[in-house]
């Protein structure tokens, strides 16, 4: 922004300089309160640079030593003009350039490794499109992965349906010994395509492709020479300390493999990565296969009750007649009130409201593909390309596979050259399908006392007679408790129904929130 | 004894607009930033503001003082609407039986001139203008950024005094901005150059360690430092009071009295004729006229006052085309998706909302959402509009040039970065024009039709995950 009276924020914080070569001393400085900086931050090679020999003495360190940064440094103002005019760049700055160059080349050439023991192997199973994990290892798998559900038919037994997803079919657990068997491999891990690149990537899981590890089941038993020797191969092939004796798939070989399967595009995973890496946890909104895929609760369909809808379509009715002296006149909206009624603000500002508005009107569409209930069957919606593909929560957010809570975000990928901003039908469509928000908490201030719960008044009759038929919901504690209202700007813009748009132009990705708004129920006046 | 009444709804009752601006804009020029600093207003400030606030303030007889009240920008600006409701106890003959107190809408019944050629209407009249300025904030100054001060300013001008108009200030801001630019450009240039120096000088003695600086480092950059220009054109035509003066002590009496006789006299804003009008929008006029009923038209060619019908086709046919024989043509424009109808919807929809509406061009939108005013805070919402046809067909068949299909991500990524950088959030607007099969000529001859469009409003914001983690 340009505000004159404002220093570069990054120079605030810095307190010493610093020194060539040597290790730096200041911890990383605060990021920058603009909400666009949080974005295009590169890191500063210098700090990543690994500190000098020994022997070194211009370390400028000192007693602090050498501290762990946990945050990725900031890189600082850069110089975009030489300062010579026509002259190109001054000793200084050419110093300056190289010293740059060299730190992030030197910072970039050193081989990443991973431990072994933290290596997980995996097999990609091209046929079924998801990548099988036998022995996961590592924190990432909370997080990451589905199991393939249990059948209830007797297991064992050759033959038949010979891969692994009818292996799965098979009863599971009979006995916890046997290694190598069948049931050994229905208990596996299964990976989505974007959860395998992922870990490819990152370089924690290396993935051998399954033609290269056959199924044992599929070659003909009779060829071997007894079941003990099968049993023998089965274990030793599932022996955790010895990798298998195969070429593991490389990054780009996986990316050849992996991307296309399952409905996964480039821009998917650009966007699934990304958050990962951030430390979010993503899944897909649609299960692949199985009720064991680690989903949200189904939220209950909001259907009204039997009294509601009456009440609804007597509403409706009784809208439509209207008495003939009560015409409105449409060249004076504001109509001069019979003597003794009482304007006041609100009734002026409520008397010219005539134009519908909000989120709950049903859209007047002509064409039957744009309606927003229309369900599965209209093609519209099959190839729209607004559909919720990720189901998002925060880091903060506890997440286990067996107690999935609800989404904090919903996500829809897309793509920016073939999509444009959405339409009235295909966002109402998308907001069909999302839950209600409730409207953001109050700030608590710290010096105010806690607001004290105002006492429900008692039921009165009528109120009774609703909740009896249905009409009035029932109290609960939570209507009780807010005796602060929501300021109305931040309850205006968080809206009512939310979902993020994750945009993705070549690469760089942009994600936008697009709520319901929600102005008709919070008037300024 | 029935005209003034302390608990009316929007406030000041009085017929008689206030004085204008300077005194506001000396209190409340920073909108909100920083309060009003009510101990050290200028000397003609302060005398014009007391000179208002003797006989018309109502608010004397609040007891408490609350700093809401003292803001005078709260006594001018009280009423949301041009039209003001009054109270009146409840009539004698109703012998207290009827304790409900009668209220009564004082219309200002202002009046304005068509201008075919601006397709805008004009308010000329003096007090026609601050009505609707002041109740409203509707319209604008042709010769100011927003408010009509021009007359102000020139008169201020002309007497050589200190102004404090929003143009001034912003001018002032601006070449404050203009001389620290130069002084901290200068100021890096110096420690480029010092740096530069260190670094020769260490080459050739290489014992000493080199640190390599950074140059915008705190103590590098200067404070801040205005040094007024000379101010240019103040004594364009009289020379200011105060040379008089100074003229007057070296003389002797005939000649003092001489000058006196001669001093110039300072100019009241009556006698310097006001070229500026205040220009509304077909908008904003047609929702005075026919939304409230207080200002009627007055059409240049026949010389006769616009009835609402007549206004009504003139607004539709707005958008028709100068020349006679380019699309669309008068005939044309009798069709839902007119370009004023659905610039009226939404218009209309967020004013009877209670937000104060305003032209957002500055921002590449369409409309700027303020909840009290431009004078109080700024806009809060910044609004696109995004007409949606119901019927998909009315689109191909339709003469006005408007843009019909959605934005592409790269124009709404500008739009978006345009108003997060001046804090604002964006809203897009939708509004479903009807089809034209549901629309018949009769609906689109009264503003009957209104009913039949919809407004739905989705707010958008940045997600920024590495931000939003907990």
């Amino acid at each position: 922004m340009d505000d004159a009276l404002s220093i570069p924020k990054h120079s605030l914080h810095s307190d010493a300089l610093p020194a060539v070569g040597g290790d730096p001393e200041t911890p990383a400085e605060a990021e920058a309160g603009d909400s666009d900086s949080g974005e295009e931050d590169t890191p500063d090679w210098t700090r990543f640079a690994p500190p000098p020999a020994p022997s070194g003495p211009s370390s400028a360190s000192g007693a602090a030593g050498r501290k762990q940064f946990h945050v990725i440094p900031q890189r600082g103002e850069k110089e975009f003009e030489p300062s010579r005019a026509g002259a190109g760049e001054t000793a200084l700055q050419a110093y300056a350039l190289q010293r740059a160059r060299a730190a992030m080349l030197r910072a970039l050439r050193p081989e990443r490794g991973s431990s072994s023991k933290g290596i997980t192997w995996g097999v990609w199973q091209p046929r079924e499109g998801t990548v099988r994990v036998p022995h996961p290892r590592g924190q990432a798998f909370t997080t990451m992965g589905h199991f393939l559900p249990s059948s209830p038919h007797g297991g064992g037994g050759g033959g038949g349906a010979a891969n692994a997803s009818s292996a799965g079919r098979r009863e599971a657990r009979t006995d916890p010994r046997a290694v190598g068997t069948e049931r050994e491999r229905e208990r596996q891990l299964l990976l989505l395509p974007e959860e395998a690149l992922y870990l490819i990537e990152r370089g924690s899981m290396f993935c051998t492709h399954e033609l290269a590890d056959p199924p044992p089941s599929a070659r003909d038993p009779h060829t071997l020479a007894s079941e003990q020797e099968e049993e023998e191969e089965e274990e030793a092939r599932w022996d955790e300390s010895a990798p298998p004796a195969v070429v593991p798939m490389s990054v780009q070989q996986a990316f050849g493999a992996l991307l296309g399967r399952s409905g996964l595009t480039l821009e998917r995973y650009q966007v699934y990565a990304h958050l990962r890496r951030l430390g979010y946890t993503v899944t897909r909104a649609c299960a692949p296969e199985g009720p064991l895929f680690p989903r949200a609760p189904a939220r209950p369909a909001p259907s009204a009750s039997l009294p509601q809808r009456l009440w609804s379509s007597v509403r409706r009715w009784a809208a439509r007649l209207r008495p003939p002296g009560a015409r409105r006149d449409w060249w004076a909206p504001l109509r001069p009130g019979w003597a003794g009624r009482r304007w006041t603000a609100q009734r002026l500002f409520a008397a010219l409201r005539l134009v519908p508005s909000g989120h709950a009107l049903p859209l007047h569409s002509a064409s039957p593909a744009t309606t927003p209930e229309a369900g599965a069957g209209a093609t519209a919606a099959d190839t729209s390309p607004y559909e919720v593909f990720y189901h998002v929560w925060r880091p903060s957010t506890p997440w286990k596979k067996t107690a999935v809570p609800p989404p904090d975000f919903h996500l829809i990928v897309l793509n920016a050259n073939t999509t444009r901003v959405p339409t009235l039908a295909e966002l109402a469509r998308v907001f069909s399908q999302l839950p209600v928000q409730p409207p953001p908490a109050p700030r608590k201030r710290p010096n105010a006392p806690p607001p004290a719960p105002a006492p429900a008044p008692p039921p009165t009759i009528l109120t009774r007679l609703r909740r009896l038929l249905g009409l009035a919901p029932a109290p609960t504690a939570g209507m009780q408790q807010t005796a602060h209202r929501t300021p109305p700007f931040v309850a205006l813009k968080a809206g009512r129904k939310t979902v993020v748009l994750a945009v993705v132009d070549g690469g760089s990705v942009s994600l936008v929130r697009f709520s319901q708004g929600v102005f008709e129920d919070w008037p300024m006046v | 004894m029935y005209r003034v009444s302390r608990h009316s709804d929007f406030g000041t009752p009085h017929g008689r607009p206030a004085r204008p601006i300077s005194r506001a804009y000396g209190a409340g020029a920073r909108k909100g930033r920083t309060r009003l600093d009510q101990g050290q207003p200028t000397t003609t400030s302060l005398a014009m503001a007391s000179s208002v606030a003797g006989p018309s303030t109502p608010t004397a007889t609040a007891p408490t003082k609350s700093k809401r009240r003292q803001n005078p920008n709260n006594v001018i600006y009280a009423n949301p609407l041009p039209l003001i409701i009054e109270t009146r106890p409840p009539a004698p003959y109703t012998l207290g039986l009827l304790p409900f107190p009668r209220t009564k809408i004082i219309n200002p019944e202002c009046s304005g001139i068509y201008d075919a050629l601006t397709r805008s209407v004009w308010i000329v009249g003096k007090r026609d203008v601050r009505v609707l300025w002041e109740r409203g904030f509707f319209g604008k100054g042709s010769l100011s950024r927003s408010e009509p001060s021009w007359l102000t300013r020139k008169v201020q001008q002309l007497n050589g005094g200190e102004v404090l108009t929003a143009e001034e200030v912003t001018a002032r801001r601006r070449e404050q901005r203009k001389q620290f630019k130069v002084s901290r450009a200068a100021a890096i240039q110096k420690a480029a150059q010092e740096a530069e120096a260190a670094f020769s000088a260490s080459l050739e003695s290489p014992a000493t360690t080199f640190e390599l600086p950074l140059v915008n480092t705190p103590h590098n950059v200067p404070r801040p430092t205005f040094e007024p220009a000379a101010s240019k054109g103040g004594t364009a035509g009289r020379p200011p009071p105060t040379e008089a003066k100074a003229d007057k002590a070296a003389n002797s009496e005939e000649e003092v009295e001489k000058q006196l006789r001669e001093q110039p006299e300072l100019l009241d804003e009556d006698q310097v004729e006001n070229m500026e009008h205040l220009q509304l929008t077909l908008q904003e006029a047609f929702f005075l006229a026919w939304g409230l009923g207080c200002l009627r038209v007055l059409d240049r060619d026949s010389g006769q006052y616009l009835n609402l019908p007549a206004l009504w086709s003139l607004c539709l046919t707005s958008s028709s085309s100068p020349v006679p024989t380019l699309s669309p043509t008068p005939a044309e424009c009798r069709r839902p998706d007119n370009p004023f109808l659905i610039h009226y919807v939404a218009y209309h929809h967020f004013r009877s909302l209670g937000w104060v509406v305003r032209g957002g061009i500055k921002f590449c939108v369409d409309y700027l959402l303020y909840k009290r005013g431009p004078v109080f805070t700024h806009a809060e919402f910044a609004i696109v509009l995004c007409p949606e046809y119901d019927d998909p067909s009315d689109g191909s068949s339709s003469p006005f040039a408007f843009q019909k299909e959605p934005f592409t991500w790269t124009w709404f990524s500008t739009i978006n970065r345009v108003n997060a950088q001046v804090k604002k959030t964006l809203v897009l607007a939708y509004v479903t024009i009807p089809a034209m099969s549901a629309v018949g000529e009769r609906e689109l001859g009264s503003p009957e039709c209104l009913r039949m469009y919809s407004v739905r409003e989705v707010v958008v914001r940045r997600f920024v995950p590495a931000r939003m983690r907990d």
